[in-house]
């Protein structure tokens, strides 16, 4: 053992001023030219301070607190005041503080739970206002368009009858033969079975069926369909609609449901 | 409150007494076991708190510590001048702690628990009855090195928990 690791393990028993003899002394001796001693000395100076606290508090009688504070020369007021008997309402003040927090907390959860279901009610219905907004504007084209063309006195009326399928069904088509602008408005037709679409056709001079636009019938069962502005309308014979693949044909393929000749 | 302990604060005294004379009234109940003789201890600390806080040196460690030296210093030179009018400490179990101990104290004992019987008892002979190794290889009737060993490796076990 070197004479450092000896002091070293003296260290802890100094801390507790257990050394006696000639260890003491050789301690003492050693102790002023050695950090790493008092290094040592100081760390277990530490964990001897802290056994004293390993007994707990035991307050004593409030005639003591009177006796240090009256030997010091303390005024009067504060002999008497904050004993410690008395201090039993910090604690209770802090208790009603944590409950009065707790319930502040869960109040505002509450309310902020029921501000963000209204803000979300509120998303809602501004999300359906603008579709309904969009649905009127929709509608409010196709009646303009409609104004437009039956305003004009050139414009002319062709009628269209169910056929077989839909002997119920009846059209009209308003067209311009000089801006070959058409609207086609028809009742009376069925839903159009899944996949499909009934699809508006023009036939002009060729006699080749054009195709001028895909819809689908309200629920109950009307439309009003404006057609795109094709060539055949400046000179046409027949409008007629078939019920065609939802994606729409180059020519007729599916059964005719409505017709009309131009007179 | 230190500081204005140490522009003689009377108010400042009493917060200070109101915090920690609890834990010198304990130690020196714990050394002394005689009530009377505890509370000499407990105003003796707080006039020297009172005198010297200007001294005070928080470097040195917590307040609390401070005022555990001071009171075992005290309550210990009591039992030394006693035991010198051959005065034998009263046998009475000191009596139980009407407050809650702190979490500190929790920590101490849980590190207290950690130690053997033979390392905590030469321990507390030392801290709380101010005795050298050699008084306590008698009072045990063991080697001296194996006191010193038992010390040692209880303070270094210490040491370890409580970091």
């Amino acid at each position: 053992m070197t004479p450092v690791d000896r002091f070293r393990e003296l260290a802890p028993l100094a801390a507790l001023d257990a050394l006696d003899g000639q260890d003491l002394i050789d301690f003492r001796e050693h102790l002023p030219g050695c950090s790493e001693c008092q290094a040592e000395l100081g760390t277990f100076g530490e964990v001897a301070g802290r056994l004293g606290s390993s007994v707990g508090a035991v307050p004593p009688p409030p005639a003591v607190r009177d006796r240090v504070l009256a030997s010091v020369g303390a005024p009067a007021g504060i002999v008497r005041t904050a004993r410690p008997a008395q201090h039993w309402w910090p604690a209770a003040l802090a208790a009603a503080a944590a409950v009065a927090l707790a319930l502040g907390l869960l109040v505002t959860r509450t309310r902020l739970e029921r501000m963000r279901d209204r803000a979300e009610a509120l998303e809602r219905e501004v999300e359906q206002a603008q579709r309904d907004v969009a649905k009127l504007e929709e509608a409010l084209q196709e009646a303009r368009a409609v104004g437009n063309i039956l305003a004009r006195p050139e414009s002319r009326l062709t009628l269209l009858a169910g056929l077989e399928p839909a002997p119920q069904a009846r059209g009209r088509v308003v067209w311009n033969a000089a801006t070959r602008e058409a609207v086609l408005l028809a009742s009376g037709l069925e839903k159009a079975p899944a996949g499909k679409a009934y699809e508006i056709w023009v036939i002009g001079p060729s006699n080749q069926p054009v195709p001028a636009g895909l819809f689908q019938p309200r629920p109950d069962g009307s439309a009003v369909v404006t057609l795109p502005q094709v060539e055949d309308t400046a000179r046409p014979r027949t409008f007629a609609v078939t019920l065609e693949p939802s994606a729409g044909s180059a020519s007729p393929t599916g059964p005719m449901v409505l017709a009309g000749a131009v007179s | 409150m230190l500081h204005r302990l140490a522009r003689r604060d009377h108010a400042a005294l009493g917060e200070f007494y109101d915090l920690h004379a609890g834990l010198a009234h304990g130690l020196a109940m714990r050394i002394l076991r005689d009530a009377s003789e505890a509370e000499d201890v407990v105003q003796e600390v707080f006039m020297q708190v009172w005198r010297q806080a200007d001294r005070y040196d928080p470097g040195r460690g917590s307040p609390a510590a401070w005022v555990c030296t001071m009171a075992r210093t005290r309550a210990l030179d009591r039992l030394r001048r006693r035991v010198s009018r051959r005065e034998e400490p009263s046998e009475a179990a000191p009596p139980p702690s009407d407050s809650p101990a702190p979490d500190t104290a929790l920590a101490v004992r849980a590190a207290l628990g950690l130690l053997s019987d033979e390392q905590r008892k030469a321990v507390e002979l030392a801290y709380f009855e101010g005795l050298t190794q050699s008084e306590i290889a008698r009072r045990l009737g063991e080697p001296l090195g194996t006191v010193k060993t038992r010390i040692r490796t209880g303070m270094i076990r210490l040491r370890e928990a409580l970091q």
